[in-house]
């Protein structure tokens, strides 16, 4: 089973994402949640999902550090890493990139446009 | 996959909700275990609408199998979403009271969760106007065309609100607006409704847009674009409280009914538009205007050129002209004309200003002096000019004009035609008027003009001028008058005829100082020089 996990302080945008993404769930998609940036990397060390959405600025370990330390794992080569932030400047852009991430994607994020990404990213529809 | 998310927690379409989706069976779960100590022989089960267990926990006097359990139906709003299972079927007292609890606590978690995803749901929905919004003023934010507004807004619409026909109703501008056919084309479904300044206000309601839709040529579109609508959604395309139109989608009576979210996504993407619409309006008002404007600069480079650009050499007189309008072009003109040996002097006022007034203006130049080449007495000379004129003049249209002969032995031969006389001041300084023999030039065609004639010696002047110099008003409204035009000329009456027109024009611009200008202003100035052999 396919798996997604996402990360965000912020619980009502953690509703709001998974609101956004919860039709997956019919598609034979697990939906993981995490909190912080450092309960994130655990739990995909553990579980290895397919795609991470992860904010940017969270506590104890922000979505740059999550993502190059998803990069500099062999083992998490097959991790898809998406950046979700408030901001949109290429500066920041292209931190997301230096650090690995495939996608960046700025809040309030399109909720059709989130969920298309996530449907490409896991090879669905 | 839009309207699944935005419409059913709302509970506006009754679609039910998946259980786990408002209760995830960890925490039923987690509800169910902390009545387990009460439960005593009772088991408990939360099911799914499909009669698959979601959760369940058993009292520790639980004893299988049951004998047959009683249930109660969970909702959602008013949807049901699953049910709580009890067996054996509870008794009144200790065990009812705890099944009540338990059920009161499973409603109350559904409740909160579906109250949940329905704020959940409409931060969604905003976060979707944004989008929308953003992208259809990026896509728009490079357009200036106004007809390629409303045929962006409707498909941006359509692509948002599922499965709907639609249109645009368009107020066209007074001035003749080109939005509507080239819109028509490219959506094909784009109704301009001409002119209606005048019926905007009583369209501008929703419910009064909606009564348009009989309208036969939006009935028409209706009919072919979906067989039939029966659902409507309107917007206004309102901008600076001007009302420029409207955005209509429609269902067909088999869909489902438009959701108050449609209606407030059509009305934001309307105002946006609205805006757009505006803004391209404005600019093509203002590449209008500058065309105009560029158009007027033209004109009077050509109009400019139509006055004497050097005067005619002819002996016995100094003349010198002066003619400036008062907007870009003018009804004014002054000419000189060589006839015979002799110096036709012309000086015209067309009885209107702008572009008609030039227009007529270049008209009776051409015909006075076509005229006065073949004929070289000044009566008949305005005669024929007056005939020819009235024949082509508009309705109140026509030209007072001076024209004199000025022959070399100093006599001047002139036709005044309703023209403010001009003065003879003469070199001791007396004045002298040239009055009216004749009326206006283009009144009636079968006029006829007197002929007068003065006689001027060495250094007297002529002074022949258009209104627009002796009723110029300084920024008090006071006249510029004769007088002052008189005490002026008379003060460089000795002056070569140049320098009296240049004496002229300056006092004239030092009392019009900065009030704005109303009239044309022409003056023309012939000075009798001193004969080389006397007379």
């Amino acid at each position: 089973m396919p798996k997604l996990l996402i990360a965000d302080d912020e619980p009502h945008i953690r509703t709001l994402l998974m609101q956004t993404l919860e039709s997956l769930e019919d598609e034979g998609v697990e939906l993981l949640v995490e909190p912080d940036g450092l309960a994130a990397l655990a739990r995909i060390r553990l579980e290895r999902p397919e795609v991470a959405f992860l904010d940017v600025m969270m506590p104890r370990m922000n979505g740059y550090d999550v993502c190059a330390a998803v990069r500099g794992d062999p083992d998490l080569a097959h991790v898809r890493v998406v950046l979700l932030t408030a901001k949109g400047q290429e500066a920041d852009r292209q931190k997301g990139a230096e650090a690995g991430a495939h996608l960046y994607l700025t809040k309030p994020f399109d909720p059709d446009a989130l969920l298309e990404t996530a449907e490409q990213l896991l090879g669905l529809g | 996959m839009r309207a699944a998310g935005a419409a059913d927690a709302a509970g506006s379409r009754e679609v039910p909700v998946a259980l786990r989706r408002l209760l995830p069976a960890r925490e039923a779960a987690g509800l169910l275990e902390a009545f387990a100590p009460l439960l005593g022989r009772l088991r408990v089960r939360v099911l799914r609408t499909d009669g698959i267990t979601h959760a369940e926990v058993a009292g520790e006097g639980w004893c299988p199998p049951g004998s047959g359990a009683t249930s109660w139906p969970l909702h959602a709003g008013d949807a049901p979403v699953g049910a709580l299972a009890v067996d054996p079927g509870p008794e009144a007292g200790p065990e009812g009271a705890v099944v009540a609890a338990l059920l009161a606590g499973l409603q109350r978690a559904l409740a909160d969760a579906f109250a949940q995803r329905a704020v959940a749901a409409e931060t969604l929905e905003r976060y979707r106007e944004i989008h929308l919004l953003y992208r259809v003023g990026e896509a728009l934010s490079g357009t200036l065309d106004p007809a390629a507004v409303p045929c962006r807004v409707l498909q941006e619409a359509r692509g948002v609100i599922d499965g709907v026909g639609g249109g645009v109703w368009l107020v066209a501008e007074a001035n003749g607006d080109a939005a509507g056919d080239a819109g028509r084309g490219a959506a094909g479904d784009l109704v301009v409704v001409e002119g209606a300044p005048a019926e905007a206000d009583a369209v501008r309601e929703a419910a009064a847009m909606r009564a348009r839709l009989t309208d036969p040529r939006v009935a028409a579109i209706l009919a072919a674009s979906d067989g039939g609508a029966e659902h409507h959604l309107w917007a206004p395309l309102l901008s600076r409280d001007a009302w420029l139109g409207g955005v209509w989608l429609t269902r067909s009576a088999a869909a489902p009914v438009f959701a108050a979210g449609d209606l407030k996504l059509l009305t934001a993407l309307a105002a946006q538009a609205a805006a757009f619409l505006d803004n391209a309006r404005l600019h093509q008002r203002a590449l209008a205007q500058e065309r105009l404007e560029q158009e007027l600069r033209l004109a009077f480079e050509v109009q400019a050129r139509l006055m004497p650009a050097e005067v005619p050499a002819r002996g016995g007189w100094d003349v010198a002209g002066f003619w400036r309008p008062a907007r870009e072009v003018s009804g004014d003109f002054y000419d000189l004309l060589p006839v015979g040996d002799g110096l036709g002097v012309v000086v015209a006022d067309v009885a209107d200003k702008g572009m008609p007034a030039a227009l007529f203006m270049a008209v009776t130049r051409s015909l006075l002096r076509a005229s006065a080449a073949i004929e070289r007495e000044p009566a008949l000379t305005v005669a024929n000019t007056n005939r020819l004129a009235a024949l082509d003049a508009a309705d109140g249209m026509f030209v007072t004009l001076w024209y004199g002969m000025l022959d070399p032995d100093g006599r001047v031969r002139y036709v005044n035609a309703g023209h403010n006389p001009p003065l003879v001041v003469r070199v001791d300084g007396r004045i002298e008027r040239l009055p009216r023999t004749g009326i206006l030039v283009g009144w009636d065609p079968e006029a006829t003009f007197g002929e007068a004639a003065v006689t001027l010696a060495a250094g007297d002047l002529l002074v022949a001028f258009t209104d627009g110099i002796t009723e110029a008003r300084d920024p008090a409204g006071a006249e510029f008058g004769e007088a002052r035009l008189i005490a002026t000329v008379a003060e460089h009456r000795h002056a070569e005829a140049r320098v009296v027109l240049e004496a002229v024009r300056q006092a004239l611009d030092a009392f019009v100082a900065a009030a704005p200008t109303h009239d044309d202003c022409t003056l023309v100035i012939a000075r009798r020089l001193t004969p080389p052999h006397g007379g």
